[in-house]
């Protein structure tokens, strides 16, 4: 079949691999919500008259779960109206829906594994205002797809192009962003880099998570914790205590490393980010791919960042943070690992004019943002060491103690480096950590600002401004008053004045 | 086409207009008593916890000195609560220029947030049962920075909130023709 032979004036369900995807997706989610159920019907082995129901009615869920997604893809239809999608869906209701061309914002396609199997897509439409207005085909073959993709799209630019000028209904074709330039792609060796510079601390958390998890439902079957304990007791030397607790370490790290590892395999297998004529594309995965397009006009932030592990290797993570109809969704925000200064440079040089990009040094924000997170951490610590030490809990004075200094050192550093600096064109602000992250703008692409105050600030004629976009907020804390009104003008006065569209 | 409007004049600081020296509108007076209503509202569901605290305590047969601190604190929060509406009242106010209108509110947090005309997607007119009583509307209006940048007048006479809601339409959709 030819993509011009594709008739999308009649109605059309979804390709029969819908059904799986539909199924899939439903014991997907079935299975995570029973998945303590099962685990402990499985360690449990116990086959009670209780969870005898429970299983008769898991099963029963599952068939009626299926039989209805089976009726809702039969019941499922699409069609194109003149410029409008039309969806009709609804088992026992039915539902209308109609979606403008000119409110589509992206067409995106995704794959996994079960897509791949059978060349079909995932088909995500997201369309601007309100927010939530997202819709998703399961699965669409791939040439019908694309062809939905350009007629959509070209009838879309066709109209804006007639609202602007004489109207007469010209059609121009929409042209598929064309691939100019590849920026990065990561092999084999780059992917093991990142994996282990990733953020550990999620990793970790989850298995911390999943460890009290186990502990919980065995306490629960009660072969639980006082057998452990007492076999701890009775081998309490101090030196196998030191032991346990150093090989516990190494094995949660080395876990940690592993987990995230085999996430950024997944995640970024054989990436490859591309420039092209309108934004930028990138296409990642290994069970499901990705294929994602960041359009220029709808980057809002530029942002780029290093924890203390990537900042060892000079690598950088870049983040194109997209306008998106879904409350700031971190989903919109194109992640690309495994970038070095060199690709920073490159994805800047593209969203960015040279004359823009000469900035003056940055300001220092004022030291009272440091004061004041010490201060009420000081008060706090001592509240809790002085409980701590009434009570004689010794061993949980020395941990609190530790973590006063490491928080108070946290503190001073992020406010070390705090910093910010614009010109007529753009907005940075520096920050971080341990590691280091900047964000860059355009002025023009700003929604609004606000100027805020404490009580504490007050006093010192300090202030803190909020700038925010369509993508997010950002905020520069404690600036001298004066200097924060100046800039809440200046960009109040820049965004005025700009006739350009931050979308 | 973007590129063709792009221009680059100059800008003497003095031209850049200065929020300081505005002049400020402030809410109808009767959204006072609004304010005072809503926080008193707002005081009985810690009403209902103080209740619930003190039924406990006389059930379990603890000491009175337990229910005087717990009326105490209650008197306190609802205290605190009825007070800061009060002054929170008179901080709120709000000033329409050619291009942007600019809302400040907060006794404790003080803030200022400025909307352009030209980042407004769109504006309504609200009026809870509490506005009706009080013959007063509020007006909202949306940017695409998301729902904490979207910015809510109160206390608005229904012909001012009109008023203001036709002038910014008016404003944004000059904005679009462009």
């Amino acid at each position: 079949m030819k993509r011009s032979d594709i008739d999308f004036n009649i109605p059309t369900r979804q390709s029969y691999v819908a059904i799986l995807m539909i199924v899939y997706k439903l014991y997907r989610s079935l299975f995570r919500q029973l998945l303590p159920f099962i685990v402990i019907f499985l360690i449990g082995g116990k086959m009670s008259d209780k969870t005898e129901k429970i299983t008769y009615f898991i099963i029963a869920a599952a068939l009626l779960g299926t039989v209805y997604g089976i009726v809702a893809f039969f019941k499922y239809y699409f069609h194109l109206e003149e410029d409008e999608l039309v969806i009709q869906s609804g088992v026992f209701q039915k539902k209308k829906t109609n979606i403008p061309f000119e409110r589509i914002q992206t067409i995106d396609f995704e794959q996994n594994i079960l897509h791949q199997m059978f060349s079909v897509v995932a088909l995500k439409i997201d369309t601007a205002g309100s927010s939530g207005n997202e819709f998703k085909f399961d699965a669409i073959s791939r040439e019908k797809a694309e062809a939905l993709r350009e007629l959509i799209f070209s009838k879309k630019s066709s109209r804006s192009k007639s609202y602007a000028g004489d109207l007469t209904e010209e059609k121009i074709p929409y042209d598929e962003p064309e691939v100019t330039e590849k920026v990065l792609s990561l092999g084999v060796l780059d992917l093991l880099k990142v994996g282990i510079t990733e953020n550990h601390i999620r990793s970790f958390g989850l298995i911390l998570l999943f460890g009290f998890w186990i502990l919980e439902t065995l306490e629960d079957m009660n072969l639980g914790t006082e057998d452990i304990e007492k076999y701890i007791d009775a081998e309490s030397v101090l030196v196998q205590g030191i032991v346990y607790v150093v090989s516990l370490i190494l094995f949660f790290t080395i876990l940690s490393f592993a987990i995230s590892l085999i996430r950024t395999v997944l995640n970024y297998y054989n990436l490859s980010f591309l420039r092209t004529s309108k934004g930028f594309k990138l296409i990642a995965g290994l069970l499901n791919r990705r294929e994602v397009a960041a359009l220029d006009n709808k980057i809002q932030i530029l942002q780029w960042s290093q924890n203390l592990l990537q900042k060892g290797l000079q690598l950088y993570e870049i983040k194109l943070k997209q306008a998106s109809s879904i409350e700031v969704s971190a989903k919109k925000s194109i992640k690309v690992p495994g970038s070095y200064l060199e690709q920073v440079e490159a994805v800047k040089g593209y969203l960015f004019k040279k004359q823009e990009l000469v900035l003056n040094a940055p300001h220092k924000i004022s030291v009272h943002y440091f004061y004041r997170s010490a201060l009420y951490l000081t008060l706090l610590t001592i509240l809790l060491a002085t409980g701590f030490y009434y009570f004689g809990k010794y061993k949980q004075l020395t941990g609190l103690v530790i973590l006063y200094f490491f928080l108070l050192l946290s503190f001073y550093l992020s406010y070390k480096k705090k910093t910010y600096t614009y010109n007529d064109y753009v907005l940075k602000i520096n920050g971080g950590t341990f590691g280091a992250g900047h964000n860059l703008m355009h002025l023009y692409k700003i929604q609004s600002i606000a100027l805020d105050q404490n009580m504490y600030q007050r006093k010192r004629d300090l202030a803190s401004l909020k700038i925010y976009t369509a993508s997010g907020s950002m905020t520069i804390p404690y600036i001298s008053l004066t200097m924060a009104e100046k800039i809440f003008d200046y960009m109040t006065y820049k965004v005025e004045k700009s006739r350009k569209k931050w979308m | 086409m973007i590129e063709d409007s792009y221009t680059n004049e100059q800008v003497l600081p003095e031209a850049i207009p200065q929020v300081e020296h505005l002049v400020f509108q402030d809410l109808e007076r009767s959204y006072l008593k609004v304010s005072m209503i809503l926080a008193s509202l707002f005081s009985l569901v810690f009403l209902a916890a103080a209740g619930f605290a003190i039924y406990t305590i006389h059930d379990e047969g603890k000491p009175q000195i337990f229910i005087y601190i717990i009326v105490a604190v209650y008197l306190l929060i609802a205290g605190l609560l009825l007070f800061l509406s009060y002054k929170g009242y008179f901080m709120k106010a709000y000033a329409l220029r050619q291009n942007d209108i600019i809302y400040k509110s907060g006794y404790i947090w003080r803030s200022r947030i400025v909307i352009p005309f030209n980042r407004v997607q769109h504006c309504e007119i609200n009026n809870g049962p509490i506005d009706r009583m009080f013959g007063l509307s509020s007006l909202k209006l949306y940017t695409a920075g998301g729902s904490s940048s979207d910015l809510t007048i109160p206390g608005l006479n229904p012909q001012m909130a009109q008023d203001l809601k036709d002038f910014i339409v008016r404003k944004t959709g000059l904005y679009e023709e462009e």
